[in-house]
């Protein structure tokens, strides 16, 4: 059976390293190598990033980092409560026209193997993550 | 020299979160990771040489910003982001980067990235930065 683990994270942008390390601590006790821990580490930051940027509640919301360890993956999910953003309104980053925000999913998308975001306007946002062990 | 609230890293995360106080422990609340920032000017090439040293994510990525904006205000010429301290950028100092980037080339300077690290280079790669800010990158 999988192991889990679940954090509950105020939503401050300073506590997203606290976050990173914990991952990569689990990532590393998990048997991935150094580039696979590099990627988790990088994609759980960046949606704990989201969490914090899109918190209507600002500082005053917190957010979930659920973490399942298993035989041959590792999934997190960060889930939080802070309203949710418009999926039609995103778009992917053109390499042309970069803008300053909006490469976090697509950074996740890259380096994780699988990645669901459901995400609710005026709910809130749910980016669950699978990293397969090689 | 810009420093933020960490110095040393993170093997002394625990003695920082719980200082002493005088009646005990008390948590700390500023966590933000290590970021320092050295600068200077290069008078014959005529360019700064900024050299983050840490990791740079969304708690201290508006230091990095400063840092950019603030040498380009005190004397305008290219910038040259020498990047072998930096151990961890995610998105937040990408988009520092690509907003600096923008604004630079606006005013007909450049701004370069050099010697990034492994991790640094897969998301310069992904997102396509490494054409428009490390040409060695692309050269090797």
């Amino acid at each position: 059976m999988a192991d889990l683990l679940k954090f509950s994270v105020p939503g401050k942008a300073e506590y997203v390293g606290t976050v990173r390390m914990a991952i990569s601590c689990l990532a590393n006790s998990a048997g991935f190598d150094v580039e696979a821990i590099e990627d988790i580490k990088v994609a759980v930051s960046e949606a704990c990033s989201n969490a914090v940027c899109h918190g209507t509640g600002g500082e005053l919301c917190s957010y979930e980092v659920f973490c399942e360890l298993g035989e041959d993956r590792f999934i997190v999910s960060v889930i939080d409560q802070s309203g949710g953003f418009d999926v039609n309104e995103y778009e992917e980053p053109a390499p042309d026209s970069l803008k300053e925000g909006g490469l976090g999913i697509f950074i996740i998308r890259a380096l994780m193997d699988e990645v669901d975001i459901f995400t609710e306007l005026g709910i809130g946002t749910r980016i669950k993550m699978v990293k397969y062990a090689r | 020299m810009i420093r933020s609230n960490w110095r040393s890293g993170k093997n002394k995360l625990i003695g920082r979160l719980f200082e002493k106080q005088p009646r005990g422990y008390s948590f700390r609340e500023d966590i933000s990771m290590t970021l320092e920032i050295q600068r200077s000017f290069n008078e014959q090439e005529e360019r700064w040489e900024i050299r983050p040293e840490g990791e740079v994510d969304i708690s201290n990525a508006p230091l990095l910003r400063s840092a950019l904006d603030e040498a380009f205000l005190e004397k305008q010429g290219d910038i040259l982001l020498r990047f072998d301290g930096l151990s961890y950028m995610d998105s937040t100092g990408l988009g520092v980067i690509i907003g600096a980037y923008g604004r630079m080339k606006d005013n007909g300077f450049t701004l370069t990235l050099h010697e990034p690290r492994e991790n640094i280079t897969k998301l310069l790669r992904i997102t396509g930065l490494d054409r428009l800010l490390c040409p060695e990158l692309c050269e090797s």
